[in-house]
């Protein structure tokens, strides 16, 4: 999975040096007025990595979402996607360099059908404006891109096992249901990484386990990228490449499953005891 | 052919509007008995519907139905599918009116007007109040619900002060009795002799047509080709970002649309649509001050959406229909009964429990013009039936009456299970 070939090749160059990594993020520390959400959070992803973030409750684990996102603009540090800063940009704009989410209390559009859901996660795949969309017909009419764009809906309808949900609101689903359909408009954009925050969230052990055999799919078969963040150890131990652990917005580990857990400093912030703060 | 309902065989025919054979027949059907309707065939003239409303009378309402529809969808794209609640709607179908007078009207001593056809003036008037739609989107960027209502409320105040000073004279005309609007005459361009004159009666074809009948063929087709353009709209790519800027505007822009160019776009395609509505109507009508395009024009489209159906190009037809030929099909039915009071039987008794024609009776309706007082005369019963069936609708059916097709259909396709 290593591409450093491409460093060894140009050694002098001038630019930022060329590197594997699909996001870095690099020193990031957002505040809301007095309270420091996060604090110092360096962490990187590479291509087809399952990347976790653990913590107790208000640890800051959703708000380094947000600032990846770009929804929240964190005050200091940087952000960089392939090698590139994303920082300052809007959301929409984040959307279409290939990073997708998922959100902990599920921002399905709940009055729109499954397909709809899943077609408006194309959106940024689609080119057809309101004007082609009014003309429909046609050579400049939206038609054959809708059409086309269906039949990819229904892959990842497929994929995820949705098939009898197809036309209905998504109000009216269950909640675990409700849960895959966000993940398949996640994925319906096409994405290089994807923001999972707690897909497992509230969920009874055999959707949990649905949900990870998709998650371990998406990152086999569609070779995507994921950052999860999750409550469910078991889960995260299981099948994480490497774990970030953060409390109170501060990182106090970053490894392998099996070192995290082996960290006193994890073991006293989950089991409440005084622990260092910061990476040092 | 028997078909289950959801049962379809390619994307591009589940992507249909009228995806079912029985919806097609229904729609050919429908449209052969609106395209005839004006004249006086021997089996439409039977149907008891026209019949009822009088032989000439109807056409106007009708018609009024076509243009308000086109207005209506206009504010459904905003305010039900892009969920901006505006109240200013009245405000954008007078900048549509003005801008397709300008265009289109002949210009006066007092007025502006270039006498341009059709072809360009109503266009024009859909162009004008887009653009005008366009200044105010960047405020519905930074307030919603309630506070955006609040701002278009003002628009209309604003519109009908700029139609009374001196330079909105040149546009609106008197403030008393308003200017002339430009006709429906299709022509080419300003040549003497209209391709398709709706000014005065002639022959068409076969047919001897009349100014009405002409111009309610012409406000039909127009009507259904922007009705057309809606429901392409609604369900291509652009529909679909404005219902999920709606339904979660921070989960929209993440999904990658940007917020602030779709809400451009909804007022855009709002006002197109409220301006062609309203020069339209203004065409129609004839002759209009710029106090008529107020509040209560702008509410009485909020009246159609939530009777008809936030979100949906159907029901703001049947909304539509609704609002504008209820009040008058109550008059009629009121005119009709009076006319049992004296006759025997069920209609009599009913006539004499429900109308009020001298101080002896006890009916709620009054047959008098005395208002207000009780028994209320129809009118005013009209306008109190307008208010307690928007209540009613919010509280009861807030899909409206689409909603309450929905049901029936769903009870048919899913029969003889319920659920």
């Amino acid at each position: 999975m290593t591409e450093s070939g491409q460093e060894a090749a140009s050694p002098e160059s001038q630019g930022p040096a060329v590197n594997d990594r699909l996001l870095e993020v690099d020193n990031i520390t957002l505040r809301f007025g007095g309270v420091t959400a996060v604090n110092n959070v360096s962490f990187d992803v590479a291509p087809r990595e399952l990347f976790a973030i653990i913590g107790p409750n208000g640890a800051g684990k959703t708000s380094i979402f947000n600032a990846i996102s770009q929804v929240y603009q964190p005050q200091e540090g940087d952000i960089r996607w392939h090698g590139e800063s994303i920082m300052g940009q809007r959301p929409d704009r984040i959307a279409h360099r290939g990073i997708a989410r998922t959100f902990q209390n599920i921002e399905l559009f709940p009055q729109m059908t499954v397909i709809d859901n899943l077609l408006t996660g194309r959106h940024i795949r689609m080119s057809k404006g309101w004007l082609a969309g009014a003309a429909y017909w046609g050579p400049w009419g939206a038609r054959t891109e809708e059409v086309e764009n269906r039949r990819k809906v229904e892959d990842i309808i497929d994929f995820l096992e949705i098939e009898q949900w197809r036309r209905h609101p998504v109000a009216l689903l269950p909640y675990g249901f409700q849960k895959r359909v966000e993940l398949g408009r996640a994925l319906a954009m096409d994405p290089q990484l994807l923001l999972l925050d707690e897909p497992v969230a509230g969920m009874n052990l055999e959707e949990t386990e649905d949900m990870a055999r998709f998650i371990l799919d998406i990152q086999s078969e569609l070779g995507i990228a994921m950052i999860l963040v999750e409550h469910d150890m078991g889960l995260v131990m299981d099948i994480a490449d490497r774990v970030l652990v953060v409390d109170f917005g501060s990182p106090i580990a970053l490894g392998s499953p099996t070192e995290v857990q082996a960290d006193p400093d994890v073991i006293a912030a989950y089991l409440g005891s005084e622990h260092s703060v910061g990476l040092d | 052919m028997y078909r289950r309902p959801h049962m379809f065989t390619s994307y591009a025919s589940e992507a249909k509007i009228l995806s079912s054979t029985t919806q097609r027949v229904a729609m050919a059907v429908g449209l052969t008995v609106l395209v005839l309707m004006p004249f006086d065939l021997p089996v439409i003239n039977q149907l008891p519907f026209i019949r009822f409303l009088g032989d000439s009378d109807w056409l106007r309402p009708v018609s009024t139905v076509l243009v308000f529809v086109i207005a209506a969808i206009g504010l459904n794209i905003l305010a039900g599918v892009a969920g901006q609640v505006s109240l200013g709607h009245g405000f954008f179908m007078g900048v549509g009116a003005y801008s397709a007078a300008f265009l289109g009207g002949d210009a006066t001593a007092t007025v502006y007007g270039h006498g341009l056809p059709i072809w360009i003036w109503l266009p024009g008037a859909g162009v004008g109040a887009a653009l005008v739609g366009m200044l105010i989107a960047p405020i519905a960027v930074r307030l919603r619900g309630l506070y955006l209502a609040i701002v278009t409320l003002g628009l209309v105040f604003i519109g009908i002060h700029l139609g009374n000073t001196d330079w909105g004279r040149r546009f609106a005309g008197d403030p008393g009795l308003g200017r002339d609007f430009p006709t429906l005459d299709i022509r080419l361009w300003k040549e003497e002799n209209p391709l398709v004159s709706v000014s005065d009666d002639g022959q068409w074809l076969w047919f001897d047509a009349a100014t009405n009948q002409k111009s309610y063929l012409v406000l039909l087709a127009i009507m259904l080709v922007m009705v057309l353009l809606a429901k392409n709209i609604v369900r291509s790519r652009t529909g679909r970002a404005l219902q999920a800027i709606r339904d979660r505007d921070i989960a929209a822009e993440v999904m990658g649309i940007a917020e602030f160019r779709y809400k451009v776009i909804a007022f855009a395609i709002s006002s197109f649509f409220a301006g062609v509505g309203g020069a339209l109507f203004a065409s129609l009508v004839g002759k209009l001050p710029a106090s008529e395009w107020d509040l209560f024009l702008s509410v009485e489209f909020v009246a159609i959406l939530l009777i008809g159906g936030l979100g949906s190009i159907t029901g703001t037809i049947f909304g539509t229909i609704f609002v504008v030929l209820g009040p008058l099909l109550i008059e009629q039915a009121t005119r009709w009964l009076d006319r049992q009071t004296e006759s025997e039987g069920i209609f009599g008794i009913l006539a004499d429990t429900v109308l009020t024609e001298g101080p002896g009776d006890f009916g709620p309706v009054s047959t008098g013009t005395q208002s207000p007082g009780w028994p209320l005369n129809v009118f005013d019963w009209n306008v109190a039936l307008y208010g307690v069936l928007i209540i009613v609708f919010l509280i009861f059916e807030p899909l409206g009456l689409y909603g309450i097709w929905l049901n029936i259909k769903s009870y048919f396709q899913r029969w003889p299970f319920s659920y």
